[in-house]
C-alpha cells in the first residue's frame, strides 16, 4: 500500500496485489441480466455512446459535481420489481473499452452487450428545464444542484479543506477539490439553494435533498444547518446529510430539529490500513472510530433504516466489504454501497475498475442483510439514487424462497402504511429552532 | 508544434493573446519547439491548447493546457481534459499553477507541456501543481 501523500500508483494486475476476489474467472453471460445485474456490470464496465445516439436532445447533461461519481449518462432500466436507475459512467478510459454500447434505433435507446449481441432497451430521463434557468440571483441552477436518480444533490461548502493541506490529505479516489470552480459554484448561497430546491420539488415531483460537503474543520453541521432550516421551513421535502461526523453528538439533536431526516457517513473502507492509506484526512483529522460512533448514534436517533453508512466495493477485500455490510445493517442503518470508479484527475484514476463477479456477491449478501436485520427497502417514496446500487435494486437479487417473500410482503406494506407519515414530513413547516447550533 | 496556427481564427486569436500575456507567448514559443503535435483551441477564452494525437494506450488525448488573466498581472494555468461526450458542458481539471508575479522558468513551462503531451500522467505532474484550484473558469 502507499503511503499518505505519495501518489497513488494504479494496482498492477496480479493476484498479489490485486484484491482477494471470492470469484472465479469472468463470465459472459448466456441469458440476458436481470435490471439489477445489468446496473452492476455497467459500474463496472462503463458504456461506450454511439454515434446514432442523440443525447444532446434526450438526455440530462453530464454534470461531475460532488465527489465526482456523478460524472455518467443517467439512465433508467425497467424492470418488473422496480425501474432501476443508473449513472453510468461514459467518461473514463476504462469505460471507451466497455463490451456495452448505447444505441438508438427508430427513436429508441438499447444497450448492447457486443460480447453476445443481447439488448436491454433502457430509457433516458430528460433533461429537467429547470437546470438551463438562472436563480434571481443570476445563479446557473444547474450549478447549484443536480438530480441524481430522483434525488437533488447539492454540495454546500467552498471545496474539502483536506486538499489544502500541505501535503493534500484529499481522500484519494476523490474528485471534489477539483470540480469547484470549474463545474460548480463555489459557495452555495441559501436563497439560491431554496429556489433550486423549490423548483426540483415542483417540476421534478423532488421528495428528497441531499446536502453534502468536505471537510470544513469540524465546522460541517454548523455549515449545514441554515440550508436545513431554510429549505425544510420554505419548500419542505426530505432532508439529508453526508457530512464528516462529529463527537459532538448534540449537533445532531440540533439538526433533527431544524428538519433533517437522515444522515449518511461516508467511511469508504471497513479495513483500517486502507481507511487509514486511502483516506489520509480522514484518518488523521477524524478517525474511523468517530464515523462509526456517529452512525450509531444518528441511527438510535432517528429509528431503524433512517441513516446509512457508505461504503466503496471494489478496492479492500470483498470479505472486508461483506464485514461493512454486516456491521451497518446491525446497528440498524441500510448500506450505500459505490462501486469504486476511477474517476477521471484523481489520485486513482488509473486503478483498475471492479469485477463484475465480486460485486455480484457483495450485493447479494447486501440483500440478505437488510433482510436479516429487517432494514427497510425502498419505503420512502421516490428516493432513487443512481451513483450506487441500492438496497431495493438487490431484490432482483433475492434467493427465491419464503424469507424473500415475507421480508417483500413486509416492505410493501410499510411501503402503503408510510406514505401519511412521509407526506406529513415533507411539507414545509415553522421551525423556532436557531439553525445556529449551539448545545442546549 | 502548433498544427493549426495558421488558420484564419486561430492567427487573429494568437495575435490577441500572445500580445495580451507574455506566459502565454512563452509557452506558444516553447509548443513550436516541443515534440508532438498540438492545436490552439481558438473559440476558448484565453489562450487554450490541446494535444491531438494518441497516447500509448491508444486513447485521444483529452489533455488541454488554459492561461489566462482573472484581472491584469494575474496569470492562472489551468489543465483540464474535456468531455468525450459532444454535447456535455463538463470539464475535469486536473489542477491549476497560480503565477501572481506574472513570471515562468523555461523548464516549468517544459513541465507544463510535458503533462499535457502525457495525458495527464500522473508521473508528469508539475511540481508546484495546485490539485483543488477554486478559481471560476471561464469556457
Amino acid at each position: 500500500m502507499a503511503s499518505p501523500g505519495q501518489h497513488v500508483a494504479a494496482a498492477p494486475e496480479t493476484s498479489a496485489t490485486r484484491p482477494p476476489s471470492i470469484s472465479v474467472e469472468p463470465s459472459c453471460p448466456e441469458i440476458p441480466l436481470n435490471p439489477c445485474e445489468l446496473e452492476i456490470d455497467l459500474f463496472c464496465k462503463g458504456m461506450r455512446i454511439d454515434p446514432s445516439c442523440a443525447l444532446e436532445q434526450d438526455a440530462r447533461f453530464i454534470s461531475r459535481t460532488r465527489a465526482g461519481l456523478g460524472s455518467g449518462l443517467e439512465i433508467v432500466i425497467p424492470g418488473t420489481i422496480k425501474d432501476v436507475w443508473v449513472n453510468v459512467p461514459v467518461e473514463e478510459d476504462f469505460a471507451q473499452q466497455s463490451c456495452y454500447r448505447l444505441v438508438r434505433e427508430s427513436g429508441e435507446y438499447s444497450i448492447v452487450d457486443e460480447r453476445n449481441g443481447l439488448r436491454y432497451p433502457i430509457r433516458i430521463p430528460p433533461e429537467p428545464a429547470w437546470y438551463t434557468r438562472v436563480t434571481r440571483r443570476g445563479t446557473p441552477m444547474h450549478k447549484v444542484g443536480v438530480l441524481q436518480g430522483t434525488y437533488l444533490g447539492i454540495y454546500i461548502s467552498n471545496s474539502c479543506g483536506f486538499w489544502y493541506h500541505t501535503p493534500p490529505l484529499n481522500c484519494r479516489f476523490c474528485a471534489t477539490g477539483l470540480n469547484v470552480g470549474v463545474n460548480e459554484v463555489a459557495v452555495k448561497d441559501v436563497e439560491d439553494v431554496v429556489e433550486v430546491c423549490r423548483a426540483a420539488k415542483e417540476e421534478s415531483g423532488v421528495t428528497f435533498v441531499h446536502f453534502n460537503s468536505g471537510y470544513q474543520t469540524d465546522r460541517d453541521l454548523d455549515v449545514a444547518a441554515p440550508y436545513v432550516k431554510a429549505v425544510k421551513s420554505r419548500v419542505g421535502a426530505l432532508i439529508g446529510l453526508q457530512l464528516i461526523p462529529t463527537l459532538a453528538f448534540w449537533k445532531y439533536d440540533r439538526l433533527i430539529e431544524l428538519g433533517t431526516n437522515h444522515f449518511s457517513f461516508c467511511y469508504e473502507f471497513h479495513n483500517p490500513e486502507y481507511f487509514a492509506t486511502l483516506l489520509p484526512g480522514k484518518q488523521k483529522l477524524v478517525g474511523q472510530e468517530t464515523f462509526f460512533r456517529a452512525l450509531e448514534y444518528t441511527s438510535k436517533q432517528l429509528g431503524k433504516g433512517a441513516c446509512s453508512g457508505e461504503i466503496i466495493a471494489g478496492v479492500e477485500p470483498v470479505e472486508d466489504t461483506l464485514r461493512a455490510i454486516d456491521y451497518i445493517t446491525g446497528v440498524g442503518a441500510f448500506p450505500t454501497v459505490c462501486i469504486f470508479r476511477p474517476t477521471i484527475g484523481a489520485d486513482m484514476e488509473h486503478w483498475p475498475p471492479p469485477r463484475y463477479e465480486d460485486m455480484l456477491i457483495v450485493f447479494r449478501h447486501l440483500y440478505e442483510a437488510c433482510r436479516r436485520n429487517n432494514i427497510p427497502m425502498d419505503v420512502t417514496p421516490n428516493i432513487e439514487v443512481s451513483l450506487i446500487v441500492q438496497p431495493g435494486d438487490t431484490r432482483y437479487l433475492a434467493p427465491r424462497n419464503w424469507a424473500t417473500r415475507w421480508y417483500g410482503m413486509k416492505m410493501a406494506a410499510a411501503r402503503q402504511l408510510a406514505r401519511p407519515y412521509f407526506w406529513w414530513k415533507r411539507r414545509p413547516r415553522e421551525i423556532a429552532a436557531s439553525d445556529v447550533l449551539a448545545p442546549s | 508544434m502548433i498544427l493549426n496556427k495558421s488558420d484564419p481564427p486561430v492567427a487573429a486569436k494568437l495575435q490577441i493573446e500572445l500580445a495580451k500575456n507574455p506566459i502565454a507567448k512563452a509557452v506558444y514559443e516553447a509548443l513550436e519547439k516541443a515534440p508532438g503535435a498540438f492545436e490552439i483551441v481558438a473559440e476558448a477564452t484565453g489562450f487554450e491548447v490541446r494535444a491531438p494525437d494518441l497516447l500509448p494506450t491508444g486513447l485521444p488525448n483529452r489533455a488541454r493546457l488554459k492561461i489566462f488573466s482573472p484581472r491584469p498581472g494575474h496569470t492562472l494555468v489551468f489543465f483540464y481534459k474535456r468531455s468525450l461526450v459532444p454535447y456535455s458542458r463538463d470539464r475535469y481539471s486536473y489542477g491549476g499553477i497560480d503565477l501572481r508575479e506574472g513570471q515562468a522558468e523555461a523548464q516549468e513551462i517544459a513541465a507544463w507541456i510535458a503533462f499535457v503531451s502525457s495525458g495527464f500522467h500522473p508521473d508528469k505532474r508539475p511540481a508546484n501543481l495546485r490539485r483543488a484550484f477554486p478559481y471560476e473558469i471561464p469556457e
